[in-house]
């Protein structure tokens, strides 16, 4: 009986078919549909902003940055070919960017900038007021991310971005490497450097 | 029976981190997982790294995403447009909308291509400046003879004797080759009755083409061809003169001086 059952084969989805879908959608992009603009942007504006976020620190940065980046990535959608995925050419727009911004930042306001330690010397210091009504296993916790962000704050950027693509982002080497456009070696040993840094910076967290 | 290979942590060291990653690939990963099973240092070593990977992770979940986030989309599209409606393509397109632009391009060349196809009409069959102070009329100027040859001297007896006191210098002009002479000496000796022009003859011609317009005119005034004719006159009586004179036809000079006189006259327009 089972014979006369109409079987219909279903193929298996594979990477083949996300680059395919991608391609299309950017060719859609390209071509100036305005609702395929909208589903990349959909698809990747919460990636984008937290790797900016990430990397960056500071979410209206974050939010400004996403912004220039998928500004760049609908002006040069028409010179992507398709070598690396749509996501890790994206990723390699916000590190781009957000390495700019930062080195911007630096020479902007670097005669402006004042000693953590001094200022508390000067002001006291400041009072959370974020964590006054938090219960405690929520105050724990944010006493822990603030902990871990003060760590990743201190990271130099090339090993900041590394550790939060990896860890965060949950790229494999070779996604990195292809998102930074360097080699998987440098990959581990710039990993290897922040996740030292790191467990000092950290210690029991 | 099971083949169980022992490894040593320097030997496993360089692969935690790999591991942690998920990275290593088959018998890696179960010679790792063997290892880890016997040594608590690297097990403990993939537990810190395991705890401050989940420690990441937990910082980036408990940051809550801002209220722009969800508006990116809006806002990134609307400023892509804009810049889309700033740029040369769209305002090329804009331009040939309604054509305008395009009818503007085409006239222009075509004007350019009739005024061009019209200017070498005239420059090869319009009729050639006849001006004095036109171009052609300087080249003209310019391929006439190179000027008067003068002689200064004082003529001879038959024989080659030395020259006699009372015999007075002449001023003896020597064909320059101006090519009205040949013409206005036949147009005369057509006029005479014994077919040579006299003298007389030609002072007359002379008289009449110096006073043509009523007035006695000047080299100055004349047109290069009147004063071409003037000049062949003048020339026939000086050899008439000299004849009757000393016939230096056919005498010898004693030759003082030879004086070549020359100039190009260019009258410029307006002045």
């Amino acid at each position: 009986m089972w014979q006369d059952l109409l079987v219909k084969p279903v193929r298996a989805l594979t990477w083949s078919d996300a680059a395919s879908a991608d391609w299309a959608l950017v060719q859609q992009c390209a071509a100036g549909d305005e609702a395929a603009c909208a589903r990349l942007m959909s698809d990747h504006q919460r990636m984008v902003y937290q790797l900016a976020f990430h990397l960056l620190g500071d979410a209206q940065e974050a939010l400004d940055l996403s912004q220039e980046v998928f500004l760049r990535v609908f002006r040069t959608l028409p010179s992507f070919r398709g070598q690396s995925t749509l996501r890790t050419w994206i990723y390699r727009i916000v590190v781009n960017q957000a390495s700019n911004r930062l080195r911007w930042w630096r020479r902007r306001h670097r005669a402006q900038q004042v000693p953590l330690e001094e200022h508390a010397a000067v002001h006291g210091d400041l009072p959370d007021q974020r964590n006054a009504a938090m219960p405690d296993r929520l105050l724990q916790q944010r006493e822990v991310a603030d902990r871990v962000w003060g760590a990743l704050g201190q990271l130099p950027f090339d090993q900041r971005t590394v550790i939060v693509l990896r860890e965060i982002d949950g790229l494999s080497y070779e996604e990195i490497a292809d998102s930074l456009g360097v080699a998987v070696g440098t990959v581990k040993s710039r990993l290897a450097r922040a996740r030292g840094t790191l467990r000092a910076a950290l210690g029991g967290a | 029976m099971s083949l169980v290979i022992h490894t040593t942590c320097d030997q496993v060291h360089d692969q935690i981190a790999d591991f942690v990653d998920g990275e290593l690939r088959g018998p890696d990963v179960l010679r790792m997982l063997e290892h880890l099973d016997t040594c608590t240092a690297c097990a403990e070593e993939v537990k810190t790294l395991r705890q401050m990977g989940d420690s990441l992770r937990t910082a980036a979940v408990s940051e809550p995403l801002p209220r722009g986030v969800d508006g990116l989309s809006s806002a990134v599209i609307s400023r892509a447009r804009a810049e889309a409606d700033q740029s040369w393509l769209a305002f090329a397109a804009r331009a040939c909308e309604d054509w305008h632009w395009a009818y503007v391009g085409a006239g222009a060349v075509a004007a350019t291509f009739v005024s061009t196809l019209l200017l070498s009409v005239i420059l090869a069959f319009g009729p050639a400046p006849a001006r004095d102070d036109s171009l052609s009329a300087l080249i003209t100027n310019l391929g006439s003879s190179a000027g008067w040859l003068f002689l200064y001297g004082t003529p001879v007896g038959a024989y080659g004797a030395a020259a006699s006191a009372a015999e007075s210098p002449v001023l003896l002009q020597v064909d320059n080759g101006g090519p009205a002479a040949s013409g206005v000496m036949r147009a005369l000796a057509e006029r005479t009755s014994d077919g040579a022009p006299s003298e007389a003859d030609l002072v007359g011609a002379l008289a009449a083409e110096i006073r043509r317009e009523g007035h006695a005119g000047t080299f100055e005034t004349m047109r290069p061809a009147d004063r071409q004719r003037v000049e062949a006159l003048l020339e026939q009586i000086t050899r008439f003169r000299l004849n009757d004179v000393g016939g230096v036809g056919t005498t010898m000079l004693n030759v003082h001086e030879v004086r070549l006189v020359t100039s190009t006259s260019v009258t410029a327009k307006g002045l």
